[in-house]
């Protein structure tokens, strides 16, 4: 039986036996593949997502108190006020 | 213990690891409840020839159970194919299957890379292809094949011993 045929079989038994070592094992892997997609997300966010969360702000823009971003307000959002 | 009290115990000890290992492959909680019957069904039955000697119960029941999700997918799933995890022959090394193993297992798996052990775990746990797996991980196939191979070698070594 090849080693892969035998890792199939061990993390399948494991599907139904559960050790507790390896469980923690796996979940330490998955809160990390978790970060990872996160991040991954993160680095995927188009111009145009950039634009509408800026809400066409400049980076010389000012932001005063009780003003609103344009691009998070109009119909059925009420905006962010600062 | 009389039959009937075996059989009762059976039951308390694994009807919820046999529920949710069949709920895990089946994904329907009706077929899962259905499938999880049949199979104490088909555990009493056999109860006759289960041999202490060969096999722990837990083993024993994984087995049949492991073997009846196969059938179903036979049976019911006619456009989806057994999952490549689940081997299509039904025999395996009864030896392997236990907790000592898999404790051992975890211990191999902790003296790995972290990016190997996620490799490992995502492709034989999780059952992702290496192309999935390395565009998850953000590395590239060739990286993600030779990082896999690598962890094998490691492992290889250790299912020797076990």
């Amino acid at each position: 039986m090849t080693t892969e045929r035998v890792l199939f079989n061990l993390f399948d038994f494991q599907k139904f036996q559960g050790n507790s070592k390896l469980a923690s094992v796996i979940a330490e892997a998955d809160s990390r593949n978790g970060l990872r997609n996160k991040k991954a997300r993160l680095t995927e966010v188009s111009d145009e997502q950039l634009e509408y969360a800026a809400g066409g702000m400049s980076a010389g823009s000012e932001i005063t108190a009780g003003s609103i971003l344009p691009g998070l307000s109009g119909e059925g959002n009420p905006g962010l006020r600062f | 213990m009389e039959a009937g009290s075996i059989r009762e115990q059976l039951y308390i000890d694994f009807h919820d690891k046999v529920f949710s290992y069949v709920y895990q492959r089946v994904r329907s909680r009706e077929d899962a409840e259905d499938l999880t019957g049949d199979i104490f069904l088909k555990v009493y039955d056999k109860l006759d020839t289960y041999d202490n000697t060969k096999a722990a119960y837990s083993t024993w029941i994984y087995q049949i159970t492991r073997n009846s999700v196969i059938d179903y997918y036979r049976r019911y799933k006619m456009t989806e194919e057994v999952p490549e995890e689940l081997s299509t022959e039904k025999e395996i090394d009864e030896e392997l299957l236990n907790d000592e193993t898999l404790g051992e297992l975890a211990e191999a798996l902790k003296s790995l890379p972290e990016e190997q052990r996620d490799i490992i775990i995502n492709r034989y746990y999780h059952g992702y292809t290496l192309q999935e797996i390395s565009e998850m991980m953000s590395l590239s196939y060739g990286v993600t094949k030779l990082r896999h191979k690598e962890a094998l070698f490691t492992l290889r070594s250790f299912l020797n011993r076990a």
